[in-house]
């Protein structure tokens, strides 16, 4: 490909009166099929196939020095199933950019399908962003259509995220951000069947106030995240951290967390009386040997009347990764065992990873889980590698569950 | 602690490193700073030019050294360059862990070697060899910047920082330095999940076959640890819900996404919890034949979505569906306070709403636009 790209250089040169400056093009194909054959507890058997091709192309200074473009994408389709008609196929595109930097790189220009993030809001816009860097500040502003998970870009106006932010960075130590945004999202209808009624729901719209600050003094950081409704001054999201770290304490940290419930302001369920959730969580890293870490975390998740609580436990080096969780509380149960080995022979890599555990969701029983992964990496070549999983499952739901992946990857 | 003893030992065989300097005297200041000898003169182009590994052996030989240092040979002056004891030694070739191709860097693109292992001043003994960040210099915006390019142990590698809490704390990290994440990631990367890759497919498949946990890892693909999910997190993903061990929002549009399989009432998998229905529950009217209607109080459906409402708010709000909710918690008769109890106290109380311009208000849902003094929705206020 990228000899081809080469070749086309002149082709392009003639489409576009630009001066071609020497790039570089970089890329990663990556195929893969992923395929299932499980059996229900009355002998009842499913099976499946999906393929996937993704795409990912850089291009750096091609075209416009100082400049940059990214796409990235993946293609799905199902050529066997025994679901619906047995074939779909669905596509998206999660970058299709040009970057350009100007002013000595202190302007930085985004323009087409790409991803913002800033404390008021994230998301990903059919639009443009900018940055200019002017001392120790930062101003940022991004605008365009807003696009869905689903990928699939609706009316701009009706679904749009606009916002700014300016960030001061005094030093590495040091730094404040304030954002304001403005991100809507159009719903569709509702029907109430019932009430027979049909309701026209305007967008979405989420305006955020975003304020987030960094301090590091000696072994000591502390962090803090803020959003707020602009209008009517309601804090939404609040994050606070703090942590220590020294010698083989990678890190000690205490976290504060409260959030108002994640629903859009327009839905049926904004209107009900809630209550926010608060989240404390206390983690540590720590260092036994250079290689061989070990990590703790609890958790504990305040609600109205009730909470919940997480332990996890984990050591690990290169090789070997074990982890224990626990979980307990109102949202259920759960004690799982995660360990997984991996040995690389020359540059084939061969792994695996099981793990064991019981569950009980809200309510009902305690059931047992087990998943088993089998894989190896094998590089065919420098450009291009194969991946391999056998994947085996077992829960209450299904008497026998196999999967396998067959992933290629080539490097342009 | 036998563990504990089988992981540390492991630990030891695999972290083996050599002291190069152990056995051999040798000063780049003195021969490249000094006497201001070409590189090529010591490490040999021949083998140079022919090298496509790390591990490959550029380094002078004995006799490539005797070629000027033969007086100290002669006079049998071994400890001028050998550092241990007789019998002697030759230069211990390191173990190493990265590609590193000399005959592309030195002979395809003809890049001189004070590019990569600047002026040798003061580097003694030590051979300078250029950290990461250096390589980017070239690689990524002259060069390919693919991880497996150097690290021959792409699979496993990770920084120690990358721990159990990383899945939350990396959002810390990343506001703070994000040209630290950039040594091994582009934002591609953090776009690949906080975009919700590859989680709307086919909805009509989606509802029917919730069970593909694959994601294509178009990007850090090399890495074993490289999934979001369990392979079971089908089963198991409602712990993490009412956890709250991760915001689902993030990356899926919970209105939808939920929903897709959650309204499926056609698989045993995907019918309602456990939890619903039943006298406590106080949101079913009829069940098996008996009617629930005259229950007071929300009961146990109340309780949990004053506790956590974006559950119920996960199945119940599809786009265009029908919010089961509306069928009680509307205004029936046009009088405040005989219906079931839906607001908080005060709420919207010194607000502008949008109900008196807005046609389509989310209010007119289940309150009557009555637009008349004293009648429905409009009379609590205008009288």
């Amino acid at each position: 490909m990228k000899r081809l790209l080469n070749n086309l250089a002149p082709v392009i040169l003639l489409l576009f009166p630009i001066v071609i400056i020497a790039g570089s093009v970089n890329g990663i194909l990556s195929s893969s099929v992923y395929s299932f054959v499980r059996e229900d507890l009355n002998n009842n058997s499913d099976r499946h196939i999906r393929t996937y091709q993704s795409l990912l192309l850089t291009g750096n200074n091609i075209g416009l020095k100082n400049s940059r473009f990214i796409v990235s994408s993946v293609f799905y389709y199902d050529p066997a199933s025994d679901f619906g008609d047995g074939k779909s196929y669905s596509a998206q595109i999660y970058n299709f950019n040009f970057h350009k930097r100007l002013l000595s790189n202190r302007l930085k220009i985004i323009l087409g399908r790409h991803t913002v993030y800033s404390p008021s809001a994230f998301g990903r816009i059919d639009g443009l962003s900018g940055e200019y860097i002017y001392k120790t500040l930062k101003f940022k502003l991004f605008g365009g259509g807003y696009i869905p998970g689903t990928g699939f870009a609706g009316d701009p106006i009706a679904n749009h995220l606009v916002g700014s932010e300016i960030k001061w960075l005094k030093n590495e130590r040091m730094q404040l951000s304030i954002g304001l945004s403005n991100k809507a999202h159009a719903r569709e209808i509702y029907k109430s069947i019932k009430t027979n009624r049909i309701i026209e729901v305007p967008a979405t719209i989420q305006r955020r106030l975003g304020l987030k600050g960094y301090w590091s003094i000696d072994r000591i950081s502390l962090y803090m995240l803020a959003r707020i409704h602009p209008t009517l001054f309601e804090m939404k999201d609040f994050n606070a951290h703090i942590d220590y770290s020294h010698g083989r304490i990678d890190h000690l940290s205490f976290e504060f967390k409260f959030f108002e419930p994640r629903i859009p302001e327009n839905s049926i369920f904004s209107v009900f009386d809630t209550y926010s959730t608060k989240e404390y969580r206390l983690s540590s890293d720590f260092k036994f040997t250079e290689k061989f870490t070990g990590s703790f975390q609890y958790r504990l998740v305040q609600f109205n009347d009730d909470h919940s609580q997480v332990l996890n436990l984990a050591v690990r080096d290169d090789h070997i990764y074990v982890q224990f969780t626990n979980q307990s509380g109102y949202g259920g149960k759960s004690n799982h065992v995660t360990g997984q080995i991996s040995e690389q022979f020359k540059r084939t890599v061969l792994y695996g990873r099981v793990t064991l555990g019981n569950y009980r969701l809200i309510e009902g029983d305690i059931t047992d889980r087990a998943t088993l992964v089998l894989g190896s990496r094998v590089p065919i070549y420098s450009k291009m590698s194969i991946k391999t999983e056998l994947q085996m499952l077992r829960n209450k739901y299904y008497a026998k569950d196999v999967r396998f992946l067959l992933n290629l990857s080539y490097r342009l | 602690m036998r563990f504990l003893l089988l992981v540390s030992l492991c630990s030891l065989m695999f972290g083996q490193s050599i002291d190069r300097t152990s056995n051999i005297k040798f000063s780049h200041d003195v021969h490249a700073r000094d006497q201001a000898i070409k590189c090529t003169k010591c490490h040999s182009p021949k083998l140079l030019k022919k090298s496509v590994s790390s591990s490959d052996e550029i380094l002078p030989t004995e006799a490539r050294c005797l070629k000027c240092h033969n007086v100290w040979k002669e006079k049998n002056e071994c400890e001028r360059c050998h550092s241990d004891k007789a019998p002697y030694s030759s230069f211990r070739i390191p173990h190493r862990i990265f590609n590193f191709p000399h005959k592309t860097h030195f002979v395809d693109e003809e890049i001189e070697c004070e590019t990569c292992h600047g002026n040798m001043v003061k580097t003694g003994s030590f051979p300078p060899i250029p950290n990461m960040k250096e390589c980017l210099d070239c690689h990524d915006t002259k060069a390919p910047l693919f991880c497996d390019g150097c690290h021959t142990n792409v699979a496993t590698i990770r920084p120690s920082s990358h721990s159990i809490t990383w899945l939350k704390d990396h959002d810390i990290a990343a506001t703070i330095n994000s040209s630290e994440c950039q040594t091994c990631h582009i934002q591609v990367n953090c776009d690949n999940c906080h975009s919700g890759a590859s989680l709307s497919l086919d909805n009509e498949l989606m509802t029917m076959n919730p069970i593909p946990s694959y994601r294509p890892d178009m990007f850090v693909g090399k890495q074993l640890a490289h999934r979001n999910h369990s392979l079971d997190y089908v089963f198991t993903h409602g712990l993490d819900v009412t956890f709250k061990e991760k915001d689902c929002s993030v990356c899926h549009e919970s209105a939808q996404f939920c929903s897709e399989c959650h309204q499926n009432n056609s698989d045993i998998l995907l019918n309602k919890p456990d939890f619903h229905g039943g006298p406590s529950w106080g949101a079913v009217r009829f069940e098996n034949g008996t009617d629930f209607s005259l229950v007071q109080g929300g009961k146990d459906h109340a309780m949990m979505a004053r506790r956590d409402i974006e559950l119920c708010y996960s199945c119940h709000d599809l786009d265009g569906g029908d919010p089961i909710c509306i069928d009680c918690h509307r205004d029936n008769d046009g009088i405040l306070n005989t219906d079931p109890k839906t607001h908080a106290i005060g709420y919207m109380r010194n607000q502008h709403g949008d109900w008196c311009e807005n046609e389509v208000s989310l209010c007119f849902t289940c309150h009557e636009n009555s637009e008349s003094k004293g009648i429905g929705f409009c009379g609590y206020c205008h009288h």
